[in-house]
């Protein structure tokens, strides 16, 4: 009986814990995170996402450091600062063309490529947002603003690329190379499409503009060498932007030392068409997750103190200097040589020298003479002596008076050497550089002024080397001007880590 | 629903028992009987009541009365077995003798105990598959912290390797490597409650730990099994009647001895001007002449310190553990309170922990027992947060520069910085950061309990129902504070104070109920078992920052740029189980397992899967024609078959699916930090995802001989894994963060030979036994997924040149090293015109690769796998003797036949970049010294000399005398009058740990583990800067009352 009992007890639980544990115990999902059927479905939240595309693009393997290392390391512009050149910048640097697996240019590819899908993802998902299509349309325009940024990039570093223009569903779904010709169309045809939506002035600074759209086009279009559709392009920006008075203020943003701002620097100014935003917090930190992640994140960049008096890791080439006219202002702009003043806080304080002694850096030689030298552009220096701060200023990708000097090349190589004088001379007739102006008769005499002013005026801005390839190609070196480079590949290798992983791309 | 495959299952055990009922033959043979008296006595005379004396190859027996007395038939052809727990098994040839006394002798053999199988137990002789048992004695030979780190060396296919820093959990591997992408670590169980987490765990409470290696063993625990499982029985205390009090204490010392040759000051400036082409500014007029701070007697130039004597320092370890135990035939439990202290031998390293056990079960009546185990720890680790990563700490004693001072009056924190334009490189100092800037505690808080009901409704069939619960919460704080070491590196000061304030809370539930039957019928005996159960597993995440503006406040109240973020995981399992152990006559033995788990982690409709098993047995020593000779005490063939998984929970709580990265980013449109909210879509998901399943066979073989005073067990084993999970690496092209998706499609296979042999001398005064250990395993990927003919890793920027170390390829064994092979030094110009093309900056000085392809130049395609990190061989000795009251014992662990891939040369060696490095730099070629193996030392190394190559690939082989323990027992007679009879039992004893090595091997330690312990395996054996393992010294005492 009692043994009965005990069986009649046992069953009731059993069955109890049965009943009580049913398999939906097995139904969990994500609950930390809006899951992808779920998300973008508003104007708002395509925003984040194109918001996102923005995030790659100030990410350490882009502007925010490795993307102009790798511009920097493959033009002529600069030497080896001295051992604190890591190997691979020093192997872009130092070799005709890295190795496939060259970490630096590597960063690059994948940086343009998490640009690429975000801005994928957004293009694809905007049909389904209805909820302000306004705004959705300028989102739109922005994701294709960026598209194009960033096919150019692989474009006039690899040529011939694999082209993604939907988000990627499947591992299996690589794509093989796509001709130059085809990635130069893509990214034609996204900012003309990207030009008609953006607004003429962003919501927020930092955001794309038309003016942005046509200033790349523009550029897009020159390397593409149809310049007469350049100089279409740029026309639609000549004359919406100004030169700022000050040329140092092109290279200058907000520097904040623990919780005192020492200076807010003159970004988004007149002359800014389209700039990348960094912002100081006051710390020492940097995002170095690569991918720019991280709602706290730093989201600092790296220029300052690469290329500072502590690390060193390259100075000017001594081309580069000599490229300075004598009495050039902008020489004293573009760089700190020793026995500068740094730490004047903007020309307020007395600041103290530079000693060749206080320069972690190799020499450079301006018409033969050998003093140590870093750059000034993008430098904190003037601000603080705090030699691994990273800073907070705005990189200038497109600036006006490269657009003007773009519309001198464009008139240029159309045959109108007067109409490039005048735009070269609007450059040099800046207040604080005030050079002389330059006359010009005959189309190599207008290309090599356009030149010279291109290297002097964008000096340390990640154009030179875009340049060069373009002037290569057209036959200018050594023609009009000894290459700055000579036997320098035109493309890198495809990076290794793409052609393990992609069978269809060798 | 079920409810309804449950009962089927259930219906589908009972129709076997029925059938089993049916067939079984009652056959019974008499023979010519006597009946046979005895009495049982102990070491000290007294009589051994409940000891189980057994006519050999027959299940029949009886056990002794309280006065030690039995009465059984016999045969004189037969041989009765005499076992009781805690002592060696007597064997007695009936004969003619009508009454024999039988004096047992304490000691066990691995033969003799009682296995722990999960879910039951079985005696060693029962079982059919691959189990190796260690008891409590051989657990706390070594002063260890944790579980792990005692089993080192001790199960034959079990690998322990101590890795990282101390406090830092070893590797430990049954039986290989079995996961590619994951970290291959066996399921341990504590008490019958699967848990993950046994740094907290006392190795005093624990009565034993027995190893499943094979899948037969382990597949009971079906979809978590396949790298093995380690049960841990903790105490229960004996039902005798009498209180036992044990005080067990030791302390000890641990010092690090090991150095590398690294740089003196005058050396370090050779190097300087070899290297850079100039000297640095800190050892040349006005810095050598200057003072290392204001106030100092010494200047740069005269000033020497050696890093490594100043980081490495000695630390202590001591432990005190207290319990009680005893019990009656209604309760018995066992209870202890236990402290452990260690500091570090690094400094800002040290553990703490205090624990409590009490275990206790009742006879409630003879239907209900009643049973409870409960701990509870609090451990607090102090860490250094320096610890992973590229420049470790120790990296960074030997990249200071060794005229640095370490200290720093005049600074605001008191320690000193490398100014890297007058020190020429950037190194941080690393005693500052591991006590200043990253140091960090660690707070564990873990309670574990499990109770239990077993209701015996006859004596054949009993019913349990476990609940138990795993709870841990954790609190990870950091403080980094603001300071200025007068340094211009990166780290050099702080303006701002950072707290870290992260915690990790884990509860674990667990329901099972088991339904256990057990009967024999005639000759035939069956054991069935059937078993529901539930675990659950919640875990929230709180993980906290900011910034203060002074050191003094030290929490985030009203701290700024303050980041919060809470996450919330869950996964459960639900099993249904059934086993079933038969044998005939002890003789044949038959097990069969099956287990069916539904875990949450992966998609809908991949949820569920049945993870079978099977094994045979034959006791040939119980074969009639075995019988009466005395030689062969016991020889078993077995063979078992079974599917296990690796558990699913490893890889997240939803694997499968890909989210949204919602606002993980901002962009600071306007200036302004968070103005754009940023979200974006990471990787893709892969619902087919499903369990790594693992097939695995298996036969053993255990012998023993005369009286199983000579004891040997061999298995071999073949394991296959056919659906390993891979992350297939996504083109870069395709643009998303996540560079991979997992998928199931490699596959890898182990084989592996395991021998045990142990000797036990019982006779005599002096007495000594010995066991030893060998292993052999060989491993192999079969298959990769398609696109993916190979898996690279280890690449570092600072210590392989960015290029990868380890490449995993169908045909190799996992993770083999990879890279180029080293010809020479190019002696001339023309020597490197005439080779291969390496790079343009190739010179005279640089090392000669070999063009394996023959293309004319040397890149990517020129690397060949050169070697494994897989031992051929791992073995262990144990030796033991005692004399009179002396006691000797001696642990030999080693490994044979394997690489490591000695990545810290890059640094001492490597000359990447300038660092003070070790003094091979000086042997460096020049045109004068042309005859060594040292390339040329060159500014940023053009060459890339320091690329993986066979460079820096060293044999790993080592020897160690991991332990040696001398001890006295102070004899009874003496205590008994010192202390009227209060203590039974006083032993002292010194130990030392880790007194000799014998290797090759340059590093710092040949002991070396993996970089990543908690992810992928891909980086074992490369010695990033391991950590040497310490020689330790303790004494200790253990009393009993």
């Amino acid at each position: 009986m009692k043994r009965n009992i005990n069986l009649l007890i046992t069953a009731i639980i059993l069955v109890t814990v049965l009943v009580i544990a049913c398999e939906k115990k097995l139904d969990i999902t994500d609950q930390n995170n809006p899951t992808t059927e779920s998300y973008f479905k508003t104007a708002t939240e395509l925003q984040n996402g194109v918001n996102a595309v923005y995030s790659t693009l100030r990410s350490a393997n882009l502007v925010g450091r490795e993307w102009f290392f790798t511009h920097d390391m493959r033009g002529g512009e600069t030497g080896a600062g001295g051992a604190q050149l890591e190997a691979p910048r020093a192997e872009l640097l130092k070799q005709p063309s890295p190795s496939p697996s060259n970490a630096v240019m590597t960063s690059v590819w994948n940086g343009t490529y998490q640009m690429i899908n975000r801005a994928n993802m957004v293009i694809a998902k905007a049909p389904d947002v209805n909820d302000d299509v306004s705004k959705r349309d300028i989102t739109v325009g922005e994701a294709e603003f960026l598209r194009a940024w960033a096919y150019f990039e692989l474009v006039t570093m690899w040529g011939d690329v694999p082209v993604y223009t939907a988000p990627v569903a499947s591992a299996a779904d690589f794509k093989a190379k796509s001709a130059a010709a085809d990635v130069y169309s893509l990214i034609i045809s996204d900012l003309t499409d990207a030009a008609s939506k953006l607004p003429d002035a962003a919501s927020q600074q930092g955001r794309a503009t038309k003016g942005a759209a046509y200033a790349l086009l523009g550029r897009v279009q020159m390397q593409n060498g149809d310049y007469a559709a350049a100089k279409t392009a740029l026309l639609n920006v000549y004359g919406k932007y100004s030169l700022v008075p000050n040329f140092s203020d092109n290279f200058d943003g907000d520097v904040k030392l623990a919780s005192t701002q020492l200076t807010a620097g003159h970004e988004f100014n007149p002359e800014s068409i389209f700039e990348v935003a960094f912002v100081d917090k006051g710390d020492n930190n940097f995002n170095w997750g690569y991918v720019g992640e991280g709602p706290t994140a730093d989201a600092s960049i790296m220029r300052s103190q690469e290329y500072g008096i502590v690390w060193g890791n390259v100075v000017p080439s001594d081309q580069l200097l000599d490229e300075f006219e004598a009495g050039d202002p902008r020489y004293k702009f573009t760089f700190y040589e020793s026995g500068d003043l740094i730490v004047t806080q903007g020309g307020t304080a007395a600041g103290k020298a530079l000693t060749e002694d206080g320069m972690n850096v190799a020499q450079s030689h301006r018409k033969g003479v050998a003093k140590k030298r870093v750059f000034r552009k993008y430098s904190i220096l003037d601000w603080t002596d705090d030699g691994f701060h990273p800073d907070g200023i705005n990189q200038r990708m497109i600036r006006y008076a490269d657009v003007l000097l773009m519309l001198a090349e464009c008139e240029a190589e159309i045959g109108s050497p007067a109409q490039a004088a005048i735009y070269i001379n609007s450059v040099r007739a800046r207040p604080s550089v005030n050079m002389p102006p330059v006359t010009l008769a005959s189309k190599n005499e207008a290309l090599a002024a356009v030149m010279h002013e291109r290297t002097v005026e964008l000096a340390g801005e990640e154009v030179s080397n875009i340049d060069i390839l373009r002037w290569r190609k057209k036959g200018y070196y050594p023609t009009i001007r000894p290459d700055p480079k000579p036997g320098q590949v035109e493309f890198f290798p495809i990076p290794a880590s793409e052609t393990s992983t992609n069978p269809l791309v060798k | 629903m079920i409810a309804q495959r449950m009962h089927k299952q259930l219906s589908l055990l009972w129709l076997k028992f029925a059938i089993l009922l049916v067939c079984g033959t009652l056959a019974f043979s008499a023979n010519a009987q006597t009946n046979v008296q005895g009495k049982v006595l102990d070491e000290t005379g007294k009589p051994v009541p409940a000891a189980s004396v057994k006519i050999k190859g027959t299940t029949k027996g009886t056990v002794t009365d309280d006065n030690g007395a039995f009465s059984i038939s016999a045969s004189p052809k037969d041989v009765l077995v005499i076992s009781f727990v805690g002592f060696v098994n007597q064997e007695v040839k009936v004969g003619t003798q009508s009454s024999v006394t039988v004096s047992l002798v304490p000691g066990v053999s691995t033969f003799e105990e009682v296995v722990v199988t999960g879910y039951g137990s079985q005696r060693h002789s029962n079982v059919t598959s691959a189990i190796s048992t260690v008891n409590s004695k051989t657990l706390n030979e070594i002063p260890v912290v944790s579980v792990p780190q005692a089993l080192q060396g001790r199960v034959p296919g079990l690998q322990v390797v101590n890795n990282g820093s101390p406090g830092t959990e070893p590797l430990v591997r049954i039986r290989g490597i079995s996961s590619i992408t994951y970290a291959s670590n066996p399921l341990y169980v504590i008490d019958g409650l699967p848990t993950g987490d046994l740094s907290t765990i006392d190795t005093r409470d624990i009565e034993s730990v027995d190893v499943l290696k094979d899948a037969s063993a382990a597949a009971i625990y079906g979809s978590r099994a396949s790298s093995g499982v380690i049960m841990i029985t903790t105490k229960k205390g004996k039902r005798d009647g009498k209180l036992h009090v044990n005080l067990n204490s030791y302390y000890g010392i641990n010092k690090i001895t090991q150095r590398l040759d690294i740089l003196n000051p005058q050396q370090f400036g050779d190097y300087a001007i070899a290297y850079r082409g100039s000297q640095v500014p800190r050892l040349l007029p006005p810095y050598v002449d200057m003072p290392i701070y204001q106030g100092a007697a010494n200047t740069y130039g005269n000033n020497v310190t050696d890093w490594q004597d100043e980081y490495f320092k000695t630390g202590s370890m001591s432990q005190t553990n207290i319990s009680l135990s005893g019990g009656n035939d209604i309760s018995r439990f066992y209870a202890s309170g236990s402290f452990f202290d260690q500091t570090g031998t690094t400094p800002g390293v040290a553990y703490r922990r205090y624990n409590f056990r009490f275990n206790s079960e009742h006879n409630i009546s003879k239907t209900f027992t009643f049973g409870e185990n409960l701990y509870l720890a609090n451990g607090k680790q102090n860490y250094d947060n320096n610890e992973t990563g590229t420049r470790s700490n120790l990296v960074n004693v030997i990249k200071m520069m060794p005229y640095m001072p370490v200290h720093d009056p005049t600074t605001s924190d008191g320690y000193r910085g490398v100014n890297s334009v007058l020190d020429g490189g950037d190194p941080t100092n690393p005693i500052e950061d591991a006590l200043v800037k990253n140091p960090g505690t660690r707070t564990t808080l873990k309670i574990l309990g499990t109770a239990y009901v077993e209701i015996n409704f006859t004596k054949w069939l009993k019913f349990r129902s476990t609940f138990g619960v795993d709870h841990s919460n954790g609190l990870d704080y950091r403080f980094s504070p603001i300071f200025n070491d007068s340094g211009t590196v990166a780290g050099s000061s702080a303006n701002q104070a950072t707290i870290t304030n992260n915690r990790y809370t884990s509860t674990v539930q667990l329901y099972t109920q088991q339904l256990t039957f057990d009967k024999s019928f005639g000759d035939h005996h069956v054991n069935a078992t059937a078993i529901y159960e539930y675990q659950g597993q919640i875990t929230r995440q709180e993980l906290a920052s900011g910034n203060q503006s002074s050191n003094n406040l030290k929490t985030l109240n009203n701290a700024t740029n303050v980041s919060a973020s809470t996450l919330y995981g869950e996964n459960n399992l639900i099993s249904y189980v059934g086993r079933i152990n038969y044998d005939y006559q002890g003789k044949y033995l038959l097990s069969g397992a099956i287990r069916r788990d539904g875990l949450s982690v992966w998609a809908p409709g991949r949820k569920w899967q049945t993870f079978p098993s099977g094994s045979v047995g034959w006791r040939i020593d119980r074969e009639n024609f075995m019988k009466g000779q005395v030689k062969i005490s016991e020889l078993k063939l077995r063979a078992g078959y079974g599917i296990t998984g690796l558990n699913g929970t490893i890889l997240g709580n939803t694997p499968w699916l890909v989210s949204v990265n919602a606002n993980s980013a901002y962009y600071p449109f306007d200036n302004s930090l968070n103005s754009g909210p940023a979200s974006s879509i990471p990787g893709l998901g892969n619902p087919e995802l499903n369990w790594e399943t693992t097939k695995q066979l298996n036969f053993g073989l255990d012998l023993g001989l005369l009286n199983n005073a000579i004891t040997l067990t061999a298995e071999y084993y073949h394991r296959k894994t056919d659906n390993l999970i891979l992350a297939v690496p996504l083109s870069p092209s395709m643009g998303f963060l996540n560079s991979t998706v997992i998928s199931n499609v490699g596959a890898m296979e182990n084989t592996g030979f395991e021998l045990q042999a142990g000797y036990n001398d019982r006779k005599g005064a002096f007495q000594w036994n010995a066991l030893a250990n060998l292993t052999f395993i060989r491993n192999k990927v079969n298959a990769l997924a398609e696109g993916v003919p190979n898996i690279e890793a280890g690449a570092d920027v600072d210590l392989s040149e960015g290029y990868n170390i380890t490449n995993t390829a169908p045909g190799q064994p996992v993770q083999s090293f990879y890279g180029w092979v080293v010809e020479g030094i190019f002696k001339s110009a023309e020597e490197v015109t005439k080779h291969a093309t390496q790079t343009a900056a190739t010179a005279p000085g640089d090392i000669a690769f070999k063009d394996l392809n023959g293309d004319g130049k040397i890149d990517n395609q020129d690397r060949t796998f050169l070697g494994t990190f897989i031992p051929k061989f791992s073995y262990s000795l144990n030796l033991g003797a005692t004399y009179k009251n002396f006691g000797l014992s001696l642990f030999f662990q080693g490994v044979q036949g394997n690489k490591i891939y000695n990545a810290l040369r890059t640094t001492t060696e490597g000359m990447v970049r300038f660092f003070n490095a070790g003094t091979a730099v000086l042997n460096a070629w020049t045109p004068s010294n042309m005859n060594t193996d040292v390339p040329r030392a060159i500014s940023s190394d053009p060459n890339q000399n320091a690329r993986p190559s066979t460079r820096f690939l060293e044999d790993g082989s080592y020897l160690r005398l991991k332990n040696i323990t001398l001890n006295y027992n102070v004899p009874t007679a003496t205590l008994q009058s010192l202390t009227k009879g209060v203590v039974k039992n006083f032993t002292i004893y010194v130990s030392a740990q880790n007194l000799l090595t014998f290797t090759k091997y340059t590093g710092f330690d040949p002991e070396v583990g993996n970089r990543a312990p908690g992810s992928s395996s891909l980086t074992n054996g490369i010695d990033y800067a391991v950590y040497p393992q310490p020689k330790g010294y303790q004494v200790g005492i253990n009393v009993n009352f």
